[in-house]
């Protein structure tokens, strides 16, 4: 098939990437001693940059990217609108809440817990849409309506907490207005085991996908059973946008951007549209991080801010451009 | 081939089928007519178990279809939903390879089999010119090919199609109805449609299927189903039933809706 090169060209754009999100800051390398740091020393001060600071959040803004385009492809799919989001399904909502509330409420809690906090609210959320969308099925424009009505709810719920909150609403916002400042190995440890079980259980699922958004007599006609596959999407799109937010905070419009290009790009099938929204979004995400921490040196812009400023305007320029 | 047994079909508690015994033989191309709301669609679902029975079974060859797994069923029998929606910008190619569905396994690895059922259905609804052309931009008629063709993939033994005709042109309604007596024909596909057309239930199927608020009204060869008095009762029209020379097919001319019926007030007896 002709779409299997844009998979190639999109691994490589997302390795070039990386390599030069690692040389970029403060401190310029060559690829040169980017690949010596990497893989030759192990002291020295390019090691010291690159293997402590610099790589670590590239690999986060990597996986966080990934995680959240692909999310926003099977997310999609579930829902059949080309709107959907993990915004959308309260799963991101759902995620900053808990976090703010962590630290709003319980402020002497070990800011270590907050990943899993973030997290056990993301998937909370997301089941809480699902089962206010259940009735003998859940049919997606009410699993639509579901969700934008739970993130109201949760985003209102957010936003109390910060106005009558007085110590650390600063720490709170930047959950609001996501980012990788300060972030490092720790962050990753606790990232990785998700992001790769829900990447490749995508992988898998991609195939289900095009059978579902046939609609549901199509799909069950094909054999399809509709429901646990609606299911098996939605656990997995709230275990990748999940265990993003838990680390990153709100880095919205990305799940919602990245499938819209690789789907441009690659066309409808998902069996392409979800790893190929899956290194573009890695390649965005961390293109998008090293700017904000270099553009404003030494002061950071918020990523999300920036990927948007980017992202949306090439978003309109492919669709105008298609028709 | 298909047998339902006192099917009695319903959504959310209310009942659209009530009670139906509709028995398909092999190699039939039955139609099911009837005037909106009496069950048509329902009943093409519930046969296909798209929607499950409140009451009866539907047996297909003997064998209940709940005992069926979800493929193994799709690999039997096909069920195209009246006006289905493809996703932007899907290929012709694409469409018709999904109908392979039933028979991939867990990776979706396509082998020989796979690709020579897909070239049958391309080949059978003459889609090969039009493979890599997206299907929304495609006529009315050439989509609904290509839903067929996907059907046509799942090679299943009965094909089941809600109204395949409706919001096309009086041309491209022929030319799928055409195509459907031909699959019928020439490959004995077992086909069950509904249809709003009553002179086309006339002149392609073998039997007609009239429903009248989920029951079956009559059933038989269209000559002996399709008279006048069958039109008045069920479809509420005065109509003309022609025989044309040299014509098997009855000519069914409407001509004025049924006066609504008049009520009895109190008089003599």
């Amino acid at each position: 098939m002709a779409r299997l090169p844009w998979l190639a060209a999109a691994a490589v754009l997302l390795v070039g990437v990386g390599i030069a999100a690692v040389a970029t800051g403060p401190l310029l390398f060559t690829p040169r001693e980017v690949l010596r740091a990497l893989f030759v020393e192990d002291q020295g001060l390019a090691h010291q940059v690159i293997w402590n600071l610099r790589l670590p959040r590239v690999l986060l803004a990597a996986l966080v990217g990934a995680n959240l385009a692909v999310a926003g492809c099977l997310l999609q799919a579930v829902s059949r609108n080309p709107l959907a989001d993990p915004y959308l399904f309260g799963i991101s909502g759902g995620g900053v809440l808990a976090a703010v509330a962590s630290i709003t409420l319980v402020p002497a809690l070990d800011p270590g817990y907050r990943p899993a906090i973030a997290f056990g609210g993301a998937l909370a959320a997301g089941a809480v849409t699902y089962v206010l969308a259940w009735r003998g099925g859940v049919a997606p424009v009410r699993l639509v309506l579901a969700g934008v009505a739970l993130t109201s709810l949760l985003t209102a719920f957010t936003s109390a907490l910060l106005v009558t909150s007085t110590a650390s609403a600063q720490v709170a916002v930047s959950w609001l207005i996501g980012g990788f400042l300060g972030r490092g190995w720790n962050d990753l440890q606790w990232l990785w085991p998700y992001a790769a079980a829900g990447l490749l259980a995508a992988l898998l699922l991609a195939r289900e996908a095009n059978i579902l958004v046939l609609g549901d007599d199509v799909a069950t006609s094909l054999g399809q059973r509709v429901e646990p596959v609606r299911a098996a999407l939605i656990a997995v799109a709230a275990l990748l946008a999940g265990s993003a937010v838990s680390v990153s905070g709100l880095i919205g419009f990305f799940g919602l951007v990245v499938p819209h290009i690789a789907r441009l790009l690659a066309g409808p099938d998902y069996r392409v549209q979800v790893p190929l929204a899956g290194l573009l979004g890695a390649s965005l995400l961390v293109a998008g991080d090293t700017a904000a921490r270099t553009v404003l040196d030494p002061r950071e812009l918020p990523v999300g801010v920036l990927t948007a400023a980017l992202g949306v305007p090439f978003l309109l320029y492919l669709v105008r451009r298609r028709t | 081939m298909l047998d339902a047994r006192d099917l009695r079909l319903g959504y959310h508690g209310r009942v659209a089928v009530h009670g139906v015994e509709l028995h398909v033989e092999r190699g039939e191309l039955v139609a099911l007519v009837g005037p909106n709301g009496s069950g048509k669609s329902t009943l093409l679902k519930g046969v296909a178990r798209v929607l499950r029975p409140q009451a009866g079974t539907v047996y297909l060859d003997g064998k209940a279809l709940a005992r069926f797994g979800s493929r193994e069923l799709a690999r039997r029998l096909a069920l195209l939903p009246q006006s289905p929606v493809a996703p932007d910008d899907v290929t012709v190619a694409d469409l018709v390879w999904r109908g392979r569905y039933p028979h991939l396994g867990f990776l979706g690895l396509a082998r020989r089999p796979d690709r020579e059922a897909v070239g049958w259905a391309v080949r059978a609804t003459g889609l090969a010119p039009f493979l890599d052309r997206p299907v929304s931009s495609l006529s009315g008629g050439e989509r609904q090919r290509v839903w067929i063709a996907m059907a046509l993939a799942q090679q299943p033994d009965v094909l089941l199609l809600d109204e395949p005709t409706t919001f096309l042109d009086i041309g491209h309604q022929l030319e799928v109805l055409h195509l459907l007596r031909r699959l019928n024909r020439e490959q004995g596909l077992t086909t069950v449609l509904s249809l709003q057309d009553l002179n086309h239930a006339a002149r392609f199927a073998t039997r007609v299927v009239v429903l009248q608020d989920g029951r079956i009204h009559c059933q038989g060869p269209p000559a002996e189903v399709l008279r006048p008095d069958v039109l008045r009762t069920v479809f509420k029209v005065e109509a003309a039933v022609v025989n044309l020379p040299g014509d098997p097919a009855p000519l069914i001319v409407p001509r004025r809706p049924c006066p609504p019926e008049v009520e009895r007030s109190g008089g003599p007896p």
